[in-house]
């Protein structure tokens, strides 16, 4: 109980130090670019294939179960309405967790164990200024970005299921997607990214910087990066569906 | 001047240092010694801030290292790693070069004129400025940790262990490095290590730490004639040790 009161307490402080101090961005321009080159091509594969298996199968569900009961118009509905307000974010943060959280835990883990952090202190570098922010930054951009890919081929499986398989016209398909279509949803989706970007980047690089010594503290931090962001992910998706409820 | 004032620091209930006391004068090269998990490099680091002391504290050129002034303090002094720590995922260049970049906020060009000059001072060629950690000798690391410590012209350079691991030969050039930087650029060195040849031949003074505290601290030469306990027990098991 105490690690987890801790863990938290320095997850948020990780998270609001990193944002909240004075950087200077320009000399940091080229790391920022270097992760959001990490973070999002590097990760397209995995949201690529989550996303489009997830249309796939969050489609065939609705039509086994309710597809008896309701017009295929509606299964558009209901895949388009959950796609844009919980599955493209929820689904390409996860896949993003597990491919880039991962990453930053384990190097940033190993640095510590290298003792390359302290060395960076030694030299007046700021870690969090230094490897967090240029990570924080990447994140709240790169995050969005691969939500709108993740809800594209989202929509894109659900597709290939109700065109080619149930036989559905294409642009009635379209139609429906276009129809029920709202756009604070989508700045909803686009929200939820980054700040599970940045809440998620945090969690990976505090459990990081606070691993134990030897091979077995960076397999625990990045286990614990992991658990931790997943959890949290979950909780900030509760917080904001509520807020924009208020609008929604 | 470096003064560590009466400081405590414990691990799991040991006192690692015990209200340990210390002046390090300028222009000096001071070698602390003793056995291994003894605390030399905890001394070593409480000297920086990397180790934050339960008491006492360490004041250098008159300013207490606390608070911001650890920040402006840490740009006086330069810190030799024992695995040397160069960041894995930069090259040797960027490596040097980076508290350039980042703390000083100096223009490519004149980094670049800059990491030269500190890989030269080192005995490198520029050309090892390309090269990655990962692909370099353990003599070749130590050299390029020595100019990524010398490149901000710091006052002071704390080496952790800068022969460990080496054979006598780079262990030797390691030595003769840390003396002519000593005697050229006139930076006060504080040497923690194990090895007692390198001890002797290089330093002004030296400290013998034990039991959380300075046990000696004179010239090598009242060190090499002490009749002090753990000296001639630190003396007898190296010499056993090595067949010297």
């Amino acid at each position: 109980m105490n690690f987890a009161i801790n863990s938290i307490g320095g997850i948020f402080y990780t998270l609001f130090y990193s944002l909240f101090k004075k950087h200077n961005i320009y000399h940091k321009l080229d790391l920022i670019v270097r992760e959001i080159v990490r973070m999002g091509i590097e990760s397209l594969g995995v949201v690529a294939i989550a996303s489009i298996l997830g249309g796939l199968i969050a489609v065939f569900l609705i039509d086994q179960r309710l597809g008896a009961y309701i017009p295929d118009f509606y299964i558009t509905e209901a895949i388009s309405k959950s796609v844009i307000i919980e599955l493209g974010a929820l689904g390409a943060s996860i896949a993003l967790v597990g491919r880039s959280g991962t990453r930053i835990t384990a190097e940033i883990a190993t640095m510590k164990v290298n003792e390359e952090i302290d060395a960076l202190k030694t030299m007046a570098i700021d870690p969090y200024d230094y490897l967090i922010y240029p990570k924080m930054t990447a994140s709240v951009i790169s995050y969005p970005i691969m939500v709108v890919f993740s809800e594209i081929l989202f929509i894109f499986g659900a597709m290939i299921f109700m065109v080619y398989i149930k036989g559905f016209g294409f642009r009635t398909f379209l139609f429906g997607i276009r129809e029920h279509f709202r756009m604070l949803e989508f700045i909803q989706s686009l929200v939820k990214g980054a700040v599970f970007g940045m809440v998620s980047t945090s969690i990976s690089s505090y459990f990081g910087l606070n691993a134990s010594k030897g091979a077995r503290g960076v397999g625990e931090a990045t286990t614990n990066g992991v658990v931790y962001s997943v959890v949290l992910i979950f909780l900030f998706d509760y917080i904001i569906i509520r807020i924009f409820s208020l609008w929604l | 001047m470096v003064i560590v004032d009466k400081i405590t620091k414990t691990y799991n209930n040991r006192k690692v240092l015990d209200n340990l006391s210390i002046k390090i004068n300028d222009e000096e090269i001071i070698t602390i010694i003793g056995k291994s998990g003894i605390g030399k490099s905890v001394l070593l680091k409480t000297i920086i801030g990397l180790v934050k002391p339960e008491k006492g504290r360490v004041i250098i050129d008159d300013l207490p290292l606390e608070g911001k002034n650890i920040y402006l303090l840490r740009k006086k002094i330069g810190f030799v790693f024992q695995k040397s720590a160069l960041i894995e995922s930069l090259n040797i260049g960027d490596n040097i070069g980076l508290a350039l970049k980042f703390v000083q906020n100096i223009d490519p060009e004149t980094i670049k004129g800059k990491v030269i000059d500190a890989l030269a001072k080192v005995e490198l060629k520029p050309d090892v400025m390309e090269l990655f950690p990962s692909n370099m000798s353990g003599g070749m690391l130590k050299r390029a940790a020595i100019a990524r410590a010398i490149v901000l012209n710091p006052k002071y350079i704390l080496y952790d262990e800068p022969t460990t691991g080496l054979d006598p030969i780079v262990s030797r050039t390691i030595e003769d490095l840390i003396v002519n930087l000593n005697k050229d650029l006139h930076i006060t060195s504080v040497i923690v290590t194990h090895d007692l040849n390198s001890a002797i031949g290089i330093s002004d003074r030296i400290a013998m730490l034990s039991d959380g505290k300075i046990t000696f601290l004179g010239n090598t030469e009242s060190f090499v004639n002490s009749k002090n306990g753990d000296i001639m027990e630190f003396r007898n098991s190296y010499y056993l040790k090595t067949g010297e």
